[in-house]
């Protein structure tokens, strides 16, 4: 007896001190109860559930929370698209507004590891922040991709992939438009553009031409010739002169205006202006056929000649 | 047992190239270029314009709000023009052809009797003469010695250990001039109104240790001065570093010197000092270390601020071969360059030429986890899970690592056995972070 006697105590008191706990918290879970909006749940199971962060917000439930609390816009989702403003205007009781044309991400940078040159041997982390902000990059173009992949890690949807050029390649498929390359990219080389714009320049390098060639070979030389080209587009315009500019020798479109027409990317000499035309890069060899003809043709004048 | 602080690392000293070479004056170059931020703080404005004839030591750069520093003319002639920076980015350069009189050098002055001046004045004396911290990191000296009132400062640190590899200005420095240096020493404690100052030097100096105590003991100075030899270690002139070793404080985290009540000065900016309050001489030139294997005159030279490196290479005798890089500084601390073209500024405490057997070119590899660098951290930190969380993109994880208390001395890349960039990388999860906070 004198040997059980302890246990029994012992489990008693626990027993005691486990039924008052659990009465405290059964009182509390009634008296300090939290409401919540059933909303927000629902919210949460309809949007994308990518976390990507485009809309502004932590993650996809910080945004469900927030269009119930505060009557956030349902619109910032650029992930879902138009069937996800639907959803969530028939959950929050409002009109549904058509969705904006969805954006892409789109890289002005056509250099990479083959058309650029190094200014000095990197050995530093491989990152392309770190090594921009060491005396402005390893690379010849202090604009241009660095190539580390800051952009690639960062696309949570794995929609930019790094290619053999070390530049990184966007499938339109995949990107959602969320941004998040745009912030990792410290040379600001990406950028988000309605994908109906189809026309757009692969280049941010502002310096003076031939300081620009000595680091990247494919860079815009600001010739001026796809100004002309839009300024024929839209002669008979009175309001626009010209969609697209040459400003410190770097072309950039006025998305505003533009009509997609492509008459700047043909006549791009480089060519630096997407879609590159491949037309373009094959009219110099019929050239030289041409030449290398009439040199033949003369050789068998002289022979012919010769004969005579 | 010479007092010393806990970690470092012992890098290969290679200090005799140029200890042995007394000071020689460069002679001048044909065009200065100075640019307008030299150190750390709001970068001075052009006060000359283009086309204006300058004197030597004549202001041409004005300090621009209280944490700045004057800029002089190092020699007098022609203000070229005030051009862009290589970068495109920040303030200006002004490029001086020179011509004329060099009526600062040539004209010695009357040493002027400091024990008359008040302490505002050998302050603003500091502040005209535009002088920063010469041991590398250029802050302005004149904001340093005038602490906030409610900090109470009881013990003057002169920084002369000069723990980098290669660098030997400083202890050339101290053997040539004890006298000056003890003078200099005599008017920061007047400007900062104490009594103690202690010399810290790093025992592989011996002449300099000997000649300063043999100084002191003839010099009869009624200031309690102390010259106190310390262990040679690598980052043993690091501030914090120097404070524990000497008087055993130890600075708090994201605190400065004046939290345990000591100023530190190195030995330069203080000899800097006593020119500036005796002579009136405004820092326009600076002693440095030119070393390396690959340049030909290795020495201690007496050079203008504004010197091209070209021009120094030039006058060293040329280059034996391409080299590896081109440090500014020491080679644990310093910058590395790829342009000849850099001025010398106030800064810049050497300048090496560093062939391939010297450096390391070459990838790096994954963290072994061998924890070398956790021991060798002066500040205790664990710079391997710094790498590992910067390297994954895991800032939130390097966060809870205090990167903000790194002191950059480089001993954890130094000592990694797999070559990783660790500094770097805490450099990096400090960018992000403030990136992050902002």
């Amino acid at each position: 007896m004198e040997v059980i006697f302890p246990s029994v105590s012992a489990i008693l008191s626990l027993s005691a001190i486990g039924i008052i706990f659990g009465l405290i918290l059964s009182v509390a879970k009634i008296k300090l109860k939290v409401e919540k909006d059933p909303r927000i749940d629902i919210i949460l199971e309809s949007l994308p559930g990518a976390n990507c962060g485009a809309c502004g917000q932590p993650g996809c439930s910080g945004y469900a929370a927030k269009i119930v609390t505060e009557g956030m816009d349902i619109t910032l989702c650029p992930v879902g698209g138009s069937d996800v403003i639907h959803k969530l205007a028939e959950i929050m009781g409002i009109e549904a507004v058509e969705a904006s044309v969805p954006l892409k991400a789109r890289l002005h940078c056509q250099g990479g590891s083959a058309n650029t040159t190094n200014n000095f041997i990197y050995n530093g982390p491989k990152d392309c922040s770190a090594a921009s902000n060491l005396m402005g990059g390893f690379l010849g173009c202090s604009f241009g991709c660095i190539g580390f992949g800051n952009c690639a890690i960062s696309c949570p949807f794995d929609a930019i992939v790094m290619n053999s050029n070390n530049l990184p390649e966007i499938d339109p498929k995949k990107c959602t438009g969320c941004g998040n390359c745009v912030t990792a990219c410290p040379r600001d080389i990406i950028s988000l553009v309605p994908e109906t714009h189809t026309v757009w320049v692969n280049c941010k390098n502002t310096e003076k031409t031939p300081v620009m060639k000595k680091g990247c070979s494919v860079g815009c030389i600001g010739c001026k010739l796809c100004e002309k080209a839009c300024k024929e587009v839209f002669a008979e315009d009175p309001n626009v002169e010209s969609a697209i500019k040459v400003e410190n020798f770097l072309a950039s479109i006025d998305h505003e205006v533009c009509t997609n027409c492509h008459k700047c990317a043909e006549v791009c000499p480089v060519p630096v202006i997407s879609p590159v035309h491949k037309a373009k890069k094959k009219k110099p060899k019929p050239k030289k056929e041409a030449a290398a003809v009439k040199i033949e043709s003369a050789k068998e004048g002289v022979q012919t000649s010769t004969e005579a | 047992m010479a007092s010393t602080f806990k970690g470092g690392v012992h890098p290969p000293e290679n200090k005799n190239i140029t200890e042995d070479c007394e000071f020689s004056n460069l002679s001048i170059p044909g065009t200065c270029y100075v640019p307008l931020q030299q150190h750390i703080g709001a970068p001075a404005k052009a006060v000359v314009e283009e086309g204006a004839s300058v004197q030597e030591g004549q202001l041409i750069g004005a300090a621009e709000g209280f944490v700045s520093a004057n800029i002089h003319a190092p020699v007098p002639g022609k203000v070229v023009e005030i051009a862009a920076p290589p970068s495109g980015k920040g303030p200006g350069v002004i490029v001086i052809e020179a011509e004329g009189a060099f009526t600062a050098t040539t004209k010695q002055n009357e040493p002027a009797d400091w024990a008359n001046f008040s302490k505002d004045e050998i302050l603003n004396k500091i502040r005209e003469a535009g002088i920063v911290g010469l041991g590398g990191a250029a802050f302005p000296t004149a904001v340093k010695l005038s602490p906030p009132p409610e900090k109470e400062i009881d013990t003057l640190i002169v920084n002369a250990a000069e723990c980098e590899p290669y660098l030997t200005v400083d202890d050339l420095l101290m053997r040539t001039f004890p006298k000056d240096i003890f003078e200099g020493v005599r008017i920061t404690l007047k400007v900062l109104g104490i009594q103690k100052a202690i010399v810290g030097i790093e025992d592989n100096k011996g002449k300099a240790v000997q000649s300063l105590q043999k100084t002191l003991s003839e010099m009869n100075i009624p200031e309690d001065i102390t010259v106190v030899p310390l262990k040679t270690k690598y980052p043993q002139g690091a501030e914090k570093q120097l404070i524990y070793s000497l008087t055993g404080r130890e600075v708090p985290s994201g605190g400065l010197p004046m939290d345990v009540n000591i100023v530190v000065q190195n030995v330069g900016t203080i000899f800097a000092i006593r020119e500036a309050v005796v002579f009136n001489k405004p820092l326009f030139e600076r002693y440095i270390t030119v070393s390396g294997k690959m340049i030909n005159k290795a020495g201690n030279y007496k050079v203008r601020i504004g010197t091209k490196i070209s021009d120094i290479i030039e006058e060293c005798g040329g280059l034996k071969g391409q080299p590896a890089k081109i440090v500014i500084g020491g080679p644990m601390c310093g910058m590395s360059i790829n342009d000849i073209e850099t001025p010398v500024i106030k800064g810049t405490s050497g300048i090496l030429f560093l062939s391939e057997d010297e450096v390391h070119i070459g990838d790096y590899y994954p963290c072994i986890r061998c924890g070398k660098c956790v021991a060798e951290c002066p500040v205790g930190l664990i710079p391997c899970e710094l790498g590992n969380a910067v390297e994954f993109n895991r800032i939130d994880i390097a966060a809870q690592y205090d990167p903000f208390d790194c002191i950059m001395c480089s001993s954890c890349s130094y000592g990694c056995p797999a070559k990783r960039p660790l500094s770097h990388f805490i450099k990096l999860a400090q960018e992000r972070l403030r990136q992050k906070n902002k």
